[in-house]
């Protein structure tokens, strides 16, 4: 028998060379903080977020470019969206607009801007102009999505929460394969809407005269020289838009809002009842109560007041 | 429910759209159809959020099970973990991309392992699996309300919230007994009878003789004692002495003083779980056991029994006194409503938005004539339009002393400035103004600060009580009048939640509000009633906080001394405070700082190695910190000169009191128990 078999099994155990140090024991490795860089980029759903927002920044450097506008402008908007996205920088989305604004109007960084009498006519159904629309849009849900996965996905409760509380994120694993191309058709089809959307208010005028309060646009009438004789282009284009979304909100929420009284629950609908007719009677209901609380007091008081006297009478000496 | 994210976000897209439709068109329309596009994309985003939540969102279930011990059950054991499984589903058409769901925790229960959270994103054919471990330290009531659901889409620009609501409570009986109730049911000594039988000295059917007796025609022949009958030539009849179970009769005290202290550890708790190591002690021993609770208004009781349903049936009422609450009378509604609110809002979110349970501004306004001066105010802005429509009806005494009045005035007046007929109106109106400001002012504070907060949410919690009880629209005005309706309401609502108020404990005149003096007289009535349903020698053990009632214990040594004379044994356990030491405890014998390290407590030759510091003005606070350990000293000398009162007057009637943190209170009652058995055997 070999010598090494009558060993016990803690001997035996205590024969096995341990591990060289310089094999990395995978299981052992502890997961990258969520807040670091790393995290960003070792998960796939992330990475693929970060790539795309990235993406779609190069997009709007590219369209810009070939509107014209100073390579300075493009770059600042890389810079600033590509830092806001990396960084987890929550306001970037709303700083990247404003900068894309500011190099919209004037495409050189400086004012004044180029005035373009045309500028109304040709902007109608633009390749560049979908094509920087769709990117923007894609840059911005990109970001914010990726706030959700690596910063704050759902609000706090309270309106000033301690400071030890944590945000909550999204998992990854909840990333379900085809986001991605998902949004990017509803980008596609939210760039073709916009530019929809704006031909109608470009392409139509209020008449308050015909029987159905719009008309199409006389184009003739618009470079015509002296005082024109309807509603200022300007004022005609913000009542069509505050019209478009009032109704559009309007249609929106009396749908929603009849789909929410289908299926309302009998407590919520009861509770609805309830308030309705408390709203309908309760200055009676407060006279009510106010006189039964008044009564109730004038109860109790002539309670104390006789067993005072009750009190009283039996300390009485007889 | 638009996020703080969302609204910035629709707040800079509508710049961009005013700016790029109205401004901008004769430079550049890009703004303006990047600001429509992503007007589009939000609406779009919007419309999605509110399908999912409409469609799957407000379809989801949720199902429950509680698993001990590898299976369901309906009751869990306290000290024991447990196992919570809880399935979140939908049946709606739509997928929920991003939700979370988070079980709420009762209150009587610790966590052990797993995480009641989950994140999902649900379909209509998955379900989210919540699987946690929790324990419930002590006796009582596990109550579990539903699954918190909180829903966002994916930028973070919407968001809502619901409630599942689930309510379902499970018993925590008390933790089964390890020692104590696996006591060996077999005879361990000769001396004693077998264990759940009692000797009793009245003819019966048991082994031990009682007595010889003269034969009577009848008597069985194997009763008859052939020798002795042949001694005395007449026929002699054995008689045999009962053999009858020991019977231990628990009163358990459950009245408010005994609610105090933090959740699970209230002497109640405490009382609860000695009762149910006696009892079931006392089972495994075979003998019979009652259980009598009583407060200050009522007792109930059950006979004594030892079949295993009796057991469950006891340690069940058991639980449910530990889980007693106090009542809240006396505290104040605001800071009722400060606890039931925020607990309503989540746990009835849909119940509590001003869609469904609104507050109207004209609730808000302060009515001027719930005052008494308000009627001056009502008269001085109506007093001028009496006067000139009495000037056409009224008799000329009632309208002419004031008009001349006021003209002689005005005449006044105009000497210095402006018109007769001018100043005379001025005069007239003034206090028209003057009334008019008043009633707005006054009337307006409702509308803002701590009045408008308190009053909402008052009205909303009364309004959800009143959808609970069916009390319609009238129970709404009442509980926002009558505090006191509204202080028992919402105590009953925090109360079956478990949630604990801060309560005063003692009242306007300095006196203990928990003393419960009526509880005495209860306790003799169940004492006297058991005693009268007892068969032979019991024992009574109770479980009562009576330290403190001094003159008020005169009932129950009344029926103690009845108790004693049919020769039953009376015992009283009595829960002692966690703050107070025990009666045996040395004072300490701390020395007391200095209260002023000044010169003047220095004798002249010792010097100070000390710089000297400068003196800090005494405030209320040190005064009262000062006062703490003199004010806690006479509390413990009080309270333990009131037990040393109780226990000499107990053991006058030959009732014999124990401490619960003295010894083991179990054992002590088994060992009674086990002297009640052999009383009768030991000759």
């Amino acid at each position: 028998m070999n010598s090494q078999d009558n060993k016990p099994a803690k001997d035996r155990r205590a024969d096995i060379p341990p591990p060289p140090d310089d094999i990395e024991v995978e299981a052992e490795s502890p997961p990258p903080d969520p807040d670091s860089l790393r995290a960003m980029f070792q998960d796939p759903g992330v990475r693929n977020y970060l790539f795309a927002g990235l993406a779609a920044l190069a997009m709007v450097f590219v369209t810009l470019f070939q509107k014209g506008v100073d390579p300075v402008g493009g770059v600042l908007l890389v810079v600033v969206g590509g830092a806001g996205m990396v960084l987890r920088w929550p306001a970037s989305p709303h700083f990247f607009l404003l900068i894309l604004l500011w190099f919209l109007i004037f495409p050189f960084g400086l004012p004044p801007p180029d005035e373009n009498p045309f500028e109304l006519e040709d902007g109608r159904l633009r390749v560049a102009d979908i094509l920087l629309a769709a990117s923007v849009v894609v840059f911005l849900a990109s970001n914010y999505r990726l706030i959700g996965l690596t910063t704050q996905a759902l609000p706090f409760e309270q309106r000033y929460p301690a400071k030890s509380q944590k945000p909550i994120r999204r998992p990854p694993e909840l990333i379900r394969p085809g986001e991605i191309a998902r949004l990017l058709y509803l980008t596609a089809g939210v760039a073709l809407a916009g530019q929809l959307v704006w031909l109608f208010v470009t392409s139509v005028e209020l008449d308050d005269a015909g029987t159905i309060p719009l008309r199409l646009v006389d184009v003739r009438q618009r470079f015509r020289r002296g005082p024109s004789d309807g509603m200022p282009p300007a004022l005609n284009r913000f009542i069509l838009v505050s019209g478009l979304v009032f109704f559009g909100t309007l249609l929106a929420r009396l749908v929603f809002g009849y789909w929410r009284l289908r299926i309302m629950s009998p407590a919520e609908g009861g509770m609805l009842l309830q308030d309705a007719a408390w709203d309908e009677t309760r200055r009676e209901q407060m006279r009510v109560a106010r006189w039964r609380a008044w009564g109730w007091r004038r109860a109790a008081e002539q309670d104390e007041a006789a067993k005072r006297a009750d009190q009283s009478e039996r300390g009485r000496p007889r | 429910m638009l996020t703080s994210r969302g609204w910035w976000f629709l707040a800079i897209d509508a710049f961009l759209l005013v700016l790029g439709a109205v401004v901008l068109p004769n430079y550049t329309v890009v703004p303006a159809i990047l600001a429509l596009t992503l007007l589009a994309w939000f609406a779009a985003e919007w419309v999605m959020f509110q399908v999912r939540v409409n469609a799957a969102v407000s379809r989801l279930k949720v199902t429950r099970r509680v698993v001990q011990g590898g299976r369901d059950v309906p009751m869990v054991w306290a000290g024991l973990a447990f196992e919570v499984r809880v399935r979140v589903h939908h049946d709606g058409p739509v997928r929920v991309p991003f939700a979370l769901f988070e079980d709420r925790l009762p209150q009587a229960a610790e966590l052990v392992a797993g995480d009641p959270r989950e994140f999902a994103h649900l379909a209509a054919d998955e379900e989210a699996r919540i699987d946690y471990t929790l324990k419930g330290p002590a006796t009582g009531v596990l109550r579990f309300e539903g699954v918190r659901v909180r829903v966002a889409d994916l930028h973070g620009f919407f968001y809502h919230r619901a409630f599942l609501r689930d309510e379902i409570e499970y018993l925590i009986l008390p933790p089964l007994t390890d020692d104590e109730g696996r006591q060996r049911a077999d005879k361990r000594f000769n001396t004693l009878p077998p264990p759940g039988i009692h000797r009793l000295r009245r003819p019966g059917s048991g082994g031990e003789l009682l007595d010889l007796r003269d034969y009577r025609p009848g008597d069985p022949p194997k009763m008859i004692a052939w020798k002795a009958s042949a001694r005395r030539d007449r026929l002699i009849t054995k008689e045999y002495e009962s053999d009858v179970p020991v019977r231990c009769v628990l009163f358990l005290d459950t009245s408010e003083g005994m609610r105090l202290g933090p959740p699970g550890h209230t002497p109640l708790t405490r009382m609860a779980a000695v009762a149910s190591g006696v009892a079931q002690a006392a089972a495994g021993n075979r003998d019979l056991v009652g259980l009598t609770t009583f407060g200050e208004d009522a007792a109930k009781g059950t006979s004594p029994a030892r079949t295993k349903l009796h057991m469950i049936d006891m340690l069940r009422r058991l639980a449910e006194a530990a889980a007693l609450q106090p009542g809240t009378t006396g505290v104040p509604p605001e800071q009722l409503t400060g606890r039931a609110f925020p607990l309503a809002v989540e746990l009835y979110p849909e119940l509590m938005t001003r869609r469904t349970n609104s507050m109207p501004l004209g609730r808000l306004w302060i009515p001027l004539l719930d005052r008494g001066w308000g009627w001056i105010v009502l008269f001085a802005f109506l007093y001028p339009w009496l006067l000139i429509g009495s000037i056409f009806n009224a008799p000329r005494w009632f309208w002419k002393p004031w008009v001349e009045g006021m003209a002689v005035v005005a005449e006044g007046i105009t000497r210095h400035k402006g018109g007769t007929w001018v100043n005379f109106l001025i005069l007239m109106y003034i206090p028209v103004l003057i009334g008019g400001l008043v009633w707005l002012i006054y009337g307006i504070r409702g509308w803002f600060g701590e009045r408008r907060t308190q009053l909402t949410r008052r009205k909303q919690l009364a309004a959800l009580f009143a959808l609970r009880d069916g009390t319609g629209p009238g129970g709404i005005e009442r509980l926002i009048h009558d505090d006191e309706a509204y202080a028992e309401r919402v105590g009953r609502f925090l109360n079956e939640r478990q949630i604990r108020v801060p309560i005063p404990l003692y009242d306007d005149r300095g006196h203990y509000r928990y003393r419960c003096a009526g509880k005495t007289a209860v306790l003799a009535d169940a004492l006297v009633r058991a005693v009268g349903r007892a068969r032979d020698n019991e024992l009574y053990v109770i479980l009562a906080d009576l330290a403190e009632l001094g003159p008020d214990l005169a009932p129950l040594l009344k029926a103690a001394r009845v108790a004693r004379a049919r020769h039953h044994q009376v015992m009283v356990i009595v829960p002692w405070p966690a703050d107070v030491p025990p009666p045996d405890d040395k004072p300490r014998t701390e020395p007391v700082a200095p209260p002023d390290d000044s010169p003047m407590d220095r004798l002249p030759w010792e010097k100070s190695k000390k710089k000297p510091r400068k003196h800090r003005p005494v405030t209320p606070i040190d005064r009262t910190a000062r006062l703490l350990p003199v004010i806690q000293a006479a509390l413990t000398r009080q309270y333990h000169e009131g037990f040393r009162k109780l226990r000499r007057s107990l053991g006058q009637v030959g009732a014999t009191v124990v401490r619960v943190n003295e010894g083991d209170p179990v054992q002590v009652v088994l060992d009674r128990l086990d002297r009640l058995r052999g009383m009768r055997s030991r000759r």
